[in-house]
Order: C-alpha cells, then sequence, then structure tokens
C-alpha cells in the first residue's frame, strides 16, 4: 500500500503545476474526511448534513482523472511504462468512486425511509441538497400515484391519508435518535454527559457504545466520530 | 516459420507488445480441449499473460472444424492467436483459409521484411509438423522443440519444390506417373487435413533433362516419407511453455513447476521414453526450488518433492489390494485376468507378508509400521523376485499445508476423468447426427472447464480421483471380458477390437469396497464414445499384450454410439514392454496416414475432426468394408 | 373474521423475502380487503348514526361501542396491510431499478432464462412505477460524473481485471468500451468495468 502511495503521488506532483505540499495535504485530507462522511452516514440514524463543497471538489477531481486515463490509454502501445500508472489511478478511482457512490446511496435510502418525517420537518430539509429534495419530492409523487391508483382511492375517504396518526400507531416513521451507536472520541469533551441521568465521561480515544441522542451534537461538530 | 527454445520470450515479447489494449481483447488462445497437457500448459500460460494485464480470450476447441469456425468468428482486431495443443499438423494458411495480404501493415513495412498485423503462434507437440507452417508461412510461428535442425534434408526438398512451382507454373503439363494433387473431397462437410500433402500440381517439362526429373522426384519422395512416418508426440506442451516463463524470469515458480509436471506426467503411458528425458530436468528445477525449504509442514505449506512412487493405481487412494489389482503394469506381468493370475495375486502378498485384510484396508487407514517397510518388501519380493523392474519410480508430491498431499501421477488421473466424464448422460431427444455430435462436443468443452477449475482447487482433484477409480475399474472389466470372451482378433496386420454395445455397466463385486460412488455408474452408458477412454482401454489391452505376446502389431479399437450409428475408431502403436531401465523407442503411430488414406480411396463416409488424427468416426455401415481396406492398404 | 383477507397479504408479502422473484400481484385478494374495508365503514357509519339517535350509554350500547372501535381499528389494520404489502414490492421494484433491471424480471440463476411467470407478475400500475422510478435514477445520476454510476451493486472494488467465463453464445457485442466476442463457453481476462453491465444481463459469468 505503502508503495501505490508513493508512486500516485510522484505522479501527482509531476501533473501538478502549483507546487507545495499543501495541496497535497489537503487532497489527502479530503479524501480522509469523505471516509468519515461515508461512516458517519452509515451509522447515524438520521440524515446528516449534505457537505456540497467536499463533493464537488472532490468530483471534479474525478473528471480530471478520468480525462487522463482516457488521454492515456490511446496511447498505450507507444509508451509501455505508463500502463502500471494507468492502473494505480484507475484503481484509486474505483475506490474514490465507490466512496462517493456509498454516501449518496446510503443517504437516499435514508431520505426515501424518512420522507414523511422529513417534509413535514423543516431542518431536516436543510440537510438535504437540491438534487436529493427534488429526488424526494418526485419518489413520494409516484409512490402516492402507485398507492392510489392500486387500492387507496378505493377506500373510505378517512382512511386516504398517508400520514395518519389515529388508531393508536402513527403512519409517519420517525428515525430512531435513541439507537445506540459506537463512537470514539476525538477531543475530551470538558464536561460529562448525562446520559438517562448517569454521568459518562467521554476521554480522548476512548471507545464507547452510546445513544446517538446524546452526542449527537459532538458529531455534528466532530469532537466525536462514529466508527 | 519456428523459433528455437532459446528465442522463445522473442516471441512472448511480441505478443506482449502487439496486445496492449485499454479494452477489447487482441489475443486470442485455442486450446485443444481433450488434453490434458494442453490443459496445463494453457494455465501457465494465463497466468503469464495476466501478470501483465493484458487481455485475452481463451476458446476450448474440439477438432480443426471448430477451430475453422471460430476462426472466421474472429474480428479484425485480433493480433495474436495462440494455438495450444493443436495445429502443428495442419497447413493452417490454406486450412483457415488466410488471405497474408490482408495483415500487411503497409506502414511498418521495408523492402525486404514485410510486417504483418496479425500472427499466429503454434505451441504443439504432435510431429510430424506440417513443412509449410515451419518453413513457408510469414504468419505462422513454430515453436521448435529443438528438433527442426534435424529436418534440414526435408527443408531442402520442400525449399526446392516451391521454387519450381514458380518457375514451371507456366510450363506444358504432360502426363506423369508424378502423383498428382488429390483433391480431398469428403461426403460429409470434413476438414481437408490431407491438404499438407500439396505437390506442385504442374509436372515438370519432358523436356528438361532426365536429372531434373529425378531430383524432382527424389524431394517429392522426401517430403512423401516425412508425412508417412507416422505420428507421435515428441514433447510435452507444458514443458515448452515451461521453458518460456524461465526465459522470461519467472524462474522460481512452484505452482508452473507443479502444472508443467503434472502435463508431462499426462504423456508417461503413451510416450515413456519423452517422459523420461524431461523427469531429468524437473528433477533438477525440483531440487533448485526447494533449496532451503525447512522440514516443518505449516498450514500454507505447498511443498514440491520428489519421492519413492509405484507403478500402482492411485496406490494412496484406496487399498493396497486394489490399487495392485487395478494397476496395468501388475495386471499386464502376471495377468490378472485369469484365475491363475487372481491366486497368483494373492501368493505375493503372502510373500510380501501382507496379510490380505491388511491389504484391503484404505491406505490412509494402514499400519504405518507397513508403510514405511513397503519399500524394502518390495524391493525384495517384487523386482527381485518376481522380476517386476518397472515397479518402483520416481514421483512428484505436492503437499497442500495440512490438507495432505497428492502426486502427480494422481493427479493427472483425476484430472483427465474429469475431462472424460459425462456428468447427466441422460439420453438426448434429437436424432440429427450433427446436433447429437455437437451435443457431446458443448460437453468435452463444458468438462474441460471442469478441469480448469480443479486445478488449483484440492477438493476437485480429491472427485476426480474418486472418477478415476471408477474408470479405471470399468475399464478393467471390459479389458478382462473382452480378453476372456475372445473379442481381441488378431488380423495379422493388427489387432482389431468392437465394443459393439455402448452399454457398460460396473458390476460391483466383492473386492470393491464402499469407496466408490455407485451413482457414478451412469457414467457406464457413453464410457467409450470418449476417445480418452476409448484410448485408456486400449493402453490396457496394449500393455497385456505386450507381455504375454511377442508380435508388435498395433491396435484398432472401435466402439459404437447407438444414438449416431457410427463407431469411434482409433488405432494405437503397439507397445515394446516395459524394461527395468524404462526406456523403450516410441513406435510411431502410422494409423493417421492410414485412415486417410482409406477414406480417400473408398469414399466411405468418415469424419475425421479430431486433434489426434488417429482418432477418427465410421459410418456403422461402413466399418466392415472400411475395416477391411485398412487391412489390404499395407499401410499399417 | 375480520383482517384474514389481510393476513393472507401480509405473509404473501413475508413469503416473498425469500424469493428470488416477485410473485403475482394479489389482485383479487386486495379486491376482497378493500370490500371488506368499505364495509366496515359502511357500518361504522351505521352505528355512529345509531349512537347519535339513541344517545343512551347503557350497558346494552357497550357492544355496539365494542364494535365501533373494534370496526376503527380493523379498517386502520386492513390500510396498514395494504399500504405494508404495497410498499414491499415497490421496495423490490427500486431495488431492481438500481441494478439496472428495467424489465422487472428476474432470474434464479446468472445464465438462466427467465421463467415465463415472473414477467407478467407485475400489476401494470407497478410496472409504471418502475419505469418512472427508473427516470428518476437516471435522472439523478445525471447530475454526477459519467464514471460515477451510482447503480450497480455496491460491493467495495476488488480487482480491476477479472476472469469471466461466457455463458451465451451471442457473437459481436459492441459496448462503449469495445467489442467483444462472446463464444458460449470461451474465458475472457478484462477489465471489470468494461464488462459490468453483461455481467448484469447474464451474458457473462464472473469467476
Amino acid at each position: 500500500m505503502d508503495e501505490f502511495n508513493d508512486i500516485l503521488n510522484e505522479w501527482v506532483e509531476n501533473r501538478t503545476s502549483e507546487s507545495g505540499y499543501n495541496i497535497q495535504q489537503a487532497k489527502q485530507d479530503d479524501l480522509t474526511r469523505l471516509m468519515q462522511l461515508v461512516v458517519n452516514e452509515r451509522m447515524a440514524p438520521d440524515v446528516l448534513e449534505y457537505e456540497e463543497e467536499l463533493l464537488e471538489r472532490i468530483l471534479a477531481r474525478t473528471r480530471l482523472q478520468i480525462e487522463f486515463i482516457e488521454i492515456n490509454s490511446l496511447e498505450l502501445q507507444l509508451e509501455k511504462d505508463i500502463k502500471l500508472q494507468l492502473m494505480i489511478v484507475e484503481l484509486e478511482l474505483e475506490r474514490v468512486n465507490y466512496l462517493i457512490r456509498t454516501y449518496l446511496r446510503t443517504r437516499l435510502s435514508k431520505i426515501d425511509k424518512f420522507t414523511v418525517y422529513i417534509t413535514k420537518n423543516g431542518d431536516m430539509v436543510k440537510r438535504l441538497s437540491p438534487s436529493e429534495v427534488s429526488y424526494m419530492r418526485k419518489h413520494f409523487e409516484i409512490l402516492t400515484t402507485l398507492y392510489k391508483k392500486q387500492f387507496l382511492s378505493r377506500l373510505p375517504e378517512l382512511l386516504q391519508l398517508l400520514d395518519d396518526t389515529g388508531g393508536g400507531i402513527s403512519m409517519i416513521e420517525e428515525p430512531d435518535l435513541d439507537k445506540p451507536v459506537f463512537v470514539k472520541v476525538v477531543k475530551t469533551i470538558s464536561h460529562s454527559i448525562d446520559v438517562n441521568n448517569e454521568e459518562v465521561e467521554l476521554l480522548q480515544d476512548g471507545i464507547y457504545v452510546l445513544r446517538y441522542s446524546a452526542i449527537r451534537l459532538y458529531i455534528m461538530i466532530g469532537d466525536i466520530k462514529l466508527i | 516459420m519456428y523459433i528455437l527454445p532459446s528465442n522463445y520470450n522473442q516471441a512472448y515479447n511480441h505478443i506482449v507488445t502487439t496486445s496492449l489494449t485499454h479494452s477489447t481483447c487482441k489475443l486470442v488462445i485455442f486450446v485443444s480441449c481433450l488434453d490434458v497437457d494442453a490443459l496445463c500448459a494453457l494455465r501457465i500460460l494465463a497466468a503469464v499473460f495476466k501478470k501483465k494485464l493484458i487481455n485475452f480470450q481463451i476458446v476450448p476447441i474440439v477438432g480443426y472444424a471448430d477451430l475453422a469456425t471460430h476462426y472466421t468468428r474472429l474480428d479484425a482486431d485480433v493480433n495474436n492467436i495462440i494455438l495450444v495443443g493443436c495445429g502443428a499438423m495442419v497447413d493452417l494458411e490454406s486450412f483457415l483459409d488466410i488471405d497474408v495480404g490482408q495483415f500487411v501493415d503497409a506502414t511498418r513495412s521495408l523492402e525486404a521484411e514485410t510486417v504483418l498485423k496479425r500472427k499466429i503462434f503454434v505451441i504443439d507437440g504432435h510431429r510430424p509438423w506440417n513443412l509449410d507452417n515451419v518453413f513457408g508461412s510469414a504468419m505462422v510461428t513454430c515453436f521448435d522443440d529443438g528438433l527442426i535442425g534435424d529436418l534440414a534434408l526435408e527443408k531442402d526438398a520442400y525449399n526446392f519444390l516451391v521454387n519450381i512451382d514458380d518457375d514451371e507454373l507456366n510450363q506444358e503439363e504432360e502426363e506423369e506417373e508424378e502423383e498428382e494433387e488429390e483433391e480431398e473431397i469428403f461426403e460429409i462437410d470434413e476438414t481437408d487435413i490431407s491438404r499438407k500433402r500439396k505437390s506442385s500440381s504442374s509436372s515438370p517439362q519432358t523436356k528438361q533433362p532426365k536429372t531434373r526429373k529425378r531430383v524432382i522426384k527424389d524431394n517429392e519422395t522426401t517430403i512423401e516419407n516425412y508425412y508417412g512416418q507416422g505420428t507421435t508426440v515428441v514433447t510435452s506442451v507444458t514443458s515448452q511453455v515451461y521453458s518460456l516463463v524461465s526465459l522470461i524470469g519467472e524462474t522460481n515458480n512452484l505452482d508452473n513447476l507443479w502444472l508443467a509436471i503434472i502435463g508431462s506426467t499426462s504423456l508417461e503411458h503413451q510416450y515413456p521414453e519423452l517422459w523420461a528425458r524431461l523427469a531429468d530436468l524437473f528433477r533438477k528445477e525440483v531440487r533448485r526450488l526447494n533449496h532451503g525449504a525447512d522440514e516443518e509442514r505449516t498450514a500454507d505449506d505447498s511443498r514440491l518433492t520428489v519421492e519413492k512412487d509405484y507403478n500402482l493405481f492411485l496406490l494412496r487412494h484406496w487399498s493396497l489390494y486394489n490399487a495392485f489389482y487395478y494397476s496395468n503394469y501388475i495386471n499386464s506381468k502376471i495377468l490378472l485376468y485369469t484365475e491363475q493370475g487372481k491366486s497368483k495375486l494373492n501368493k505375493i502378498f503372502a510373500k510380501m507378508g501382507i496379510s490380505l485384510s491388511v491389504a484391503q484396508q484404505l491406505w490412509i487407514y494402514m499400519d504405518i509400521g507397513i508403510k514405511k517397510k513397503l519399500h524394502n518388501i518390495f524391493t525384495k519380493v517384487l523386482v527381485n523376485q518376481y522380476g517386476f523392474d518397472s515397479l518402483a519410480t520416481e514421483g512428484y508430491f505436492r503437499s497442500f499445508g495440512y490438507n495432505g498431499s497428492v502426486s502427480a501421477r494422481d493427479c493427472v488421473e483425476a484430472i483427465s476423468s474429469l475431462l472424460e466424464h459425462e456428468e447427466n448422460s441422460a439420453p438426448s431427444e434429437s436424432d440429427d447426427i450433427d446436433a447429437l455430435t455437437a451435443e457431446k462436443e458443448k460437453l468435452w468443452v463444458a468438462n474441460f472447464w471442469r478441469s480448469w477449475d480443479a486445478l488449483t482447487d484440492l477438493a476437485k482433484i480429491r472427485q476426480g480421483i474418486q472418477l478415476a477409480l471408477f474408470s479405471q475399474q470399468l475399464i478393467f472389466q471390459v479389458g478382462h471380458s473382452i480378453i476372456e470372451k475372445k473379442q481381441l482378433k488378431n488380423l495379422k496386420i493388427f489387432r482389431l477390437v468392437v465394443l459393439s454395445s455402448s452399454d457398460y455397466h460396473l458390476s460391483l463385486t466383492a473386492k470393491n469396497d464402499a469407496s466408490i460412488h455407485t451413482n457414478t455408474a451412469a457414467g457406464g452408458r457413453k464410457f467409450f464414445l470418449n476417445p480418452l477412454n476409448l484410448m485408456k482401454l486400449g493402453n490396457w489391452l496394449l500393455d497385456t499384450i505386450s507381455e504375454v505376446d511377442d508380435t508388435l502389431l498395433p491396435l484398432v479399437l472401435a466402439a459404437l454410439d447407438l444414438e449416431t450409428d457410427t463407431y469411434l475408431v482409433i488405432g494405437m502403436a503397439p507397445k515394446v514392454p516395459k524394461r527395468g531401465d524404462g526406456g523403450s523407442a516410441a513406435l510411431l503411430n502410422t494409423f493417421s496416414v492410414a485412415f486417410q488414406h482409406v477414406a480417400n480411396t473408398t469414399g466411405v463416409k468418415v469424419r475425421i475432426d479430431s486433434f489426434e488424427s488417429s482418432v477418427i468416426e465410421v459410418r456403422k455401415d461402413d466399418l466392415a468394408p472400411f475395416l477391411e481396406k485398412l487391412t489390404l492398404s499395407g499401410l499399417v | 373474521m375480520y383482517g384474514d383477507a389481510a393476513d393472507k397479504l401480509v405473509a404473501d408479502a413475508k413469503r416473498s423475502t425469500q424469493l428470488t422473484h416477485l410473485p403475482l400481484y394479489q389482485g383479487e385478494l386486495i379486491q376482497n380487503i378493500i370490500n371488506e374495508t368499505n364495509d366496515l365503514q359502511a357500518e361504522v357509519e351505521h352505528l355512529t348514526n345509531e349512537e347519535i339517535v339513541s344517545q343512551t350509554q347503557s350497558q346494552g350500547d357497550r357492544t355496539n361501542q365494542c364494535q365501533l372501535f373494534i370496526s376503527h381499528l380493523a379498517m386502520r389494520r386492513n390500510k396498514r396491510c395494504l399500504l405494508a404489502y404495497q410498499r414491499y414490492r415497490a421496495e423490490r421494484l427500486q431495488y431492481m431499478s438500481w441494478l439496472n433491471n428495467t424489465t422487472g424480471i428476474t432470474v434464479d440463476e446468472p445464465g438462466a432464462a427467465p421463467s415465463g411467470k415472473a414477467a407478467d407478475s407485475l400489476n401494470h400500475n407497478e410496472e409504471e412505477y418502475l419505469k418512472k422510478y427508473n427516470e428518476l435514477i437516471i435522472n439523478y445520476n445525471k447530475e454526477f460524473n459519467e464514471s460515477l454510476d451510482l447503480t450497480g451493486d455496491i460491493e467495495p472494488p476488488k480487482d480491476i481485471f477479472i476472469d469471466v467465463r461466457v455463458l451465451k453464445d451471442v457473437g459481436e457485442i459492441t459496448t462503449e468500451y469495445g467489442v467483444f466476442n462472446l463464444t458460449k463457453d470461451s474465458q475472457f481476462f478484462v477489465r471489470y468495468n468494461d464488462v459490468a453491465r453483461l455481467i448484469q444481463q447474464g451474458y457473462l459469468q464472473r469467476l
């Protein structure tokens, strides 16, 4: 793995006209952050904030990579050495694509699950990207059309709502914010937090299993991360 | 053209540089699918190309007709074609209808040397070479085994004849007794293998001095003799590929060596002296690669060792008694198909001091003390008292961590059983010969992939071994009944066996213990319609005969397929009895020439498609006249 | 009993979690449930009218109230079952869409012929839904790079190049990556990306 990174770095340095270690580091940080985002999104019960800028940056870079691959693959016959470089670039591209794909699809699946709740809840809508919002609306539309056509329209009027709360059972599915999650502490929290009337102290690098609701805010800031 | 063994890497480099592409395949490999040797060689080649990240396609084929069909389907982008285990004996350029001009790369050709966009490489051990491939074609590159240098005489003759073709094309044709080019036309759509015999169509001038005519005739005779000497296999394809990979630097790969050994061992039965030659090389390689390996067995251990092995059938996989009983070698030495033979076997065990009950235990449960003493017992009793010289040989063993170890010979048996064995032999509904043959061939291809997978999977090899046990028993049973019922006819020029029922079931006797799964008995139905199985039976019969009868007569076997009403006929060269030194000259198989000739001259319906040209199919009604003509032809 | 039909419906949905293909849409059963619910509604209305009319809270009317209560619950239960059933099927369709299966036909094994019955197991509304959902995905995909195809299996990438075996004899196939000559039972060593679609469509089998 190290060798790959070395070759990759070398190649990137040759390619980019901007000098300086900072750019390299920034790109690496972006990827680390993306990985953390993916983990967070998968572990958290509700939909987290959509990191638009980060994604835009990464997507732009992948576009460049694709161009690079296309330009060079045509010249394959002439220069043999480039085959290995090309391989490594492709591998990395696959990995990054995989991360992005997982991120987006996890979000979509959560959106699908909690559609009614989200639409009623202005806060959560803000966390979605514009395309996600339009996806949600459209999907909801076709789903309700399906329901209506299949049977809903033939049922008595009282029952035709999809956000029915009568009869003791709510139809709106809410994300379970009390779900327990595994976390690791990045920065020690100054004061101990209160969980169910018990005080828990969160030390750096400690691994805990806690209710999501208790540490939600800290995750948003980044002091605690999900694992 | 041809390349020497020391130059194999050049071919490899060429292939690698011209096959690089970002997508699609520019390299296609055709492989003969009924050949263990070709299978192993292909595996090594595939691994090598994978390392270089080259896209390629593997197409297993059953015969020359299949090759032609697939070839025409190839797309224009394909730059390199490799034929493994086939192609040496057929003039590829004319057979595949190749227009060489189509492939000339005009931009890169120079005055003296034309560069071709597409090349065909042939790695095949079958001989005789088709001289057009070796000397006459720029597109076909043959992998020489070192013996092409000996063909100087033939080379001159060939060049001479090719040249006069140009000179005297415009001359008048005279009636001569020279051979004319025979255009073989078969009834059913067949391969045109005999075009290799193309001699110049135009006859030389009578105006020319007699010496010229004489010279031409001499050259033609040289060529004819070359082709007429009979077919054989002189090298294992796997060993050629192994040399190739050693040349390009992969010298420490145990897997490759193991595959090379398996591939070469598969030729041991029929071509013992070839194996003896290669065994030397392999022994050295194993010693070299095992240098420094530690003694402890670990879970990831995959060592390759050379140890004592015996000419007993799958010794370690069932009981000692069975291994003796079903071994070709023992059987031929003591004539196990007779009652005396059987009692002799019991006496042998008594002399060895091994009780029958111990001998009939499964090998893995057998007393370790006896196992350790076995070699000594064998030497004392069998070699010295009975004269079984070739009983003890050396074998190559591969261990797979804690899962046990397996010998190369066992692997060969396992893999060839996997190639031969039909999974579901349900009777097919079609009546049409072509459809039935196509089905059969599809099955062979499927078996090919099954065996491919087995090469790396110990569990599958074990399955194969079980199948092999079954096959061997069946062959023995059939062989015994052939000899008892005197179905082996001696026709003075050759011996003949006709298997008229394709229905063979293994009858389990008391000796066969529960290690055989009886649900594989279904394999009996079409068992002998697979050329490999028929050849095994032939081998068995030849071994037996060679001990009993001194006359060296070749053997012809015919097996009837009730569904298509055809006979599968194979011809095999006789065998010289095994001697202690392991040497015996391989007798050449002259049947390929003979079969061709008879087929041409009599017009009987035959189908010659297989890569082994001594395997043909004849219509049921035509068998008798065919055999008659064969006897009379004098070519056997 | 009330709710029996709904039980059957839910059982069907539960059973189809184990199957690779979606079973037939239970149109008749659903109609029964709807009828039952409407009947219940009629009864509820009738009972409510009676309540209003009689205005007595004596014991006798407890049965009425009970019945009212149960009818309400039964109706809601029916509604939930219907929705659960439909939603499960809709989710299966979504799943299919993400796997680029736009026809709604699923097969049990790669390379097997799709069984005829699977093809018409979708109600035509469901087919509509599938089509529209597919469009939705395509539109969403457009927002991102071309190489980032959001559809397909979500498995972490392992190898760039893989071995595949050809299952069907279809001759030459031209994909955007090049031409492949698919002869049955031949084996290819190619880039995974180039053949991913072909694997999904059942032409190739990954080794």
